[in-house]
């Protein structure tokens, strides 16, 4: 049987994860997921405008959301922005969880792997919902700032960059990034500095083992 | 490809003067704090000149080639489309798919030119390895188009969801593969450079 590289191994496992968990996610679990991040937006939006004159998140009947940000704006008459965000915008915040779970469980498995699959899936709901956060807030400044937007090319061009980035490259690249970082392994090994690590490791637990060995035989000697 | 490193390619960096700990050690020159800094901040500028009006000229010429490459596979390989600027249609007009902004790869190239750019490595290597990664990523993004193309003809849903979701992470992950396959090649041969990026 041919011995492939372990890019290749890494690549054909995380794929063939990819595709079974996104497939769960589109299929099973999209809607209590955007309903559950619709509730947590909510609660991270009360903390953070204590005194909003509306209701900060409201489903539509046909699934989007209606969006109230508090603003202090130039117009004294306008407390607050409100718009319609079509439902791909949250779901878009909520694919990060399929994605990082099939990095990890694609990765080298540790003796923790539940311990990194639940800070994964936590460390990147909190960013993604973060992220949305950013980008509700972002999207209704451009509002906001839309009649100026046709006369000004640098802040259009600016809320475009800042809305892309916000909407499409965080949420996407977000999962990938917190999988590497829980899982240092994964890194090393897609580094190809697997085998001088476990080298590495293999003297550190020589070395403590005999140093163990000696504080063991210590009390024998004395 | 054994994605290992021989241990006399890996001496010069095990010496590496200023490497802290086991990890450093066995990665040389690699700061995780500086390919981070480097990384985010190529990524910034990158997606900012993306948006520049004489880079989206640039960009949406771009995907019309794509959209002609993808019409002579599907053509080449027996298949019916018709291609309409950066568009290509069933025959009969009933479906048709587009290829937008952020659809062309340009994103992910993007995002291996910020990685490839932070890492440490000679401009020469550099170049290399961005050459060969848009060319995979590029490729890699023909397959996606077309596959959408015939998706789309079969459901719209499975089309919403290949198109937005699924090809997207793929995408990404490829890219991602392609850089660390590219690393491992600079470790193997020797040419992580001292100089910082």
């Amino acid at each position: 049987m041919p011995r492939h590289s372990p890019h290749v191994n890494f690549l054909v496992r995380a794929s063939a994860a990819l595709i079974l968990l996104s497939a769960v996610w589109w299929f099973i679990l999209l809607d209590p997921l955007v309903s559950g991040l619709r509730e947590i937006t909510k609660f991270v939006g009360n903390l953070v405008f204590e005194r909003a004159s509306c209701e900060l998140v409201r489903e539509t009947a046909a699934g989007n959301w209606d969006v109230c940000v508090p603003i202090d704006g130039v117009h004294a008459s306008r407390k607050s922005i409100e718009f319609e965000l079509a439902r791909s915008g949250p779901i878009a915040f909520t694919f990060g969880l399929p994605v990082c779970l099939a990095m990890l469980l694609a990765a080298p498995q540790s003796r923790r792997a539940w311990r990194t699959l639940v800070t994964g899936t936590s460390v990147t709901a909190l960013l993604e919902t973060l992220l949305l956060s950013l980008f509700l807030v972002t999207y209704a400044h451009a509002v906001e700032a839309q009649p100026d937007l046709a006369r000004n090319a640098a802040k259009k061009w600016f809320f475009d960059v800042a809305q892309y980035l916000e909407l499409n490259v965080g949420p996407a690249l977000a999962p990938f990034l917190v999988a590497v970082w829980l899982n240092r392994d994964l890194l090393w090994h897609a580094l190809g500095r697997g085998e001088m690590i476990e080298r590495e490791r293999d003297k550190r637990g020589t070395s403590s083992k005999r140093r163990r060995r000696i504080a063991v035989a210590k009390p024998d000697t004395v | 490809m054994d994605g290992t490193a021989k241990s006399s390619r890996g001496r010069d960096h095990a010496d590496a003067p200023g490497a802290k700990g086991s990890v450093a050690r066995a990665t040389g020159n690699f700061r995780p704090t500086r390919f981070l800094l480097v990384f985010f901040l190529s990524l910034l500028i990158g997606f900012a000149l993306l948006f520049t009006p004489w880079i989206q000229v640039v960009d949406a010429a771009f995907s019309r080639v794509l959209v002609r490459v993808s019409h002579a596979v599907i053509v080449g390989c027996g298949g019916h489309a018709v291609m309409q600027g950066a568009a290509l249609r069933t025959p009969g007009g009933a479906f048709g798919v587009e290829m937008q902004d952020g659809c062309n790869g340009i994103n992910v190239t993007i995002l291996l030119f910020s990685a490839i750019l932070a890492f440490p490595a000679s401009w020469k290597v550099r170049m290399a390895g961005l050459l060969a990664g848009t060319l995979i990523i590029q490729g890699l993004n023909i397959v996606r188009f077309v596959s959408l193309f015939y998706i789309g003809q079969y459901s719209m849903s499975w089309f919403d969801f290949a198109h937005g979701y699924l090809w997207e992470s793929l995408l990404i992950l490829d890219t991602l593969v392609v850089f660390w396959v590219w690393v491992n090649w600079v470790f193997r041969s020797g040419a992580a450079s001292n100089a910082t990026p």
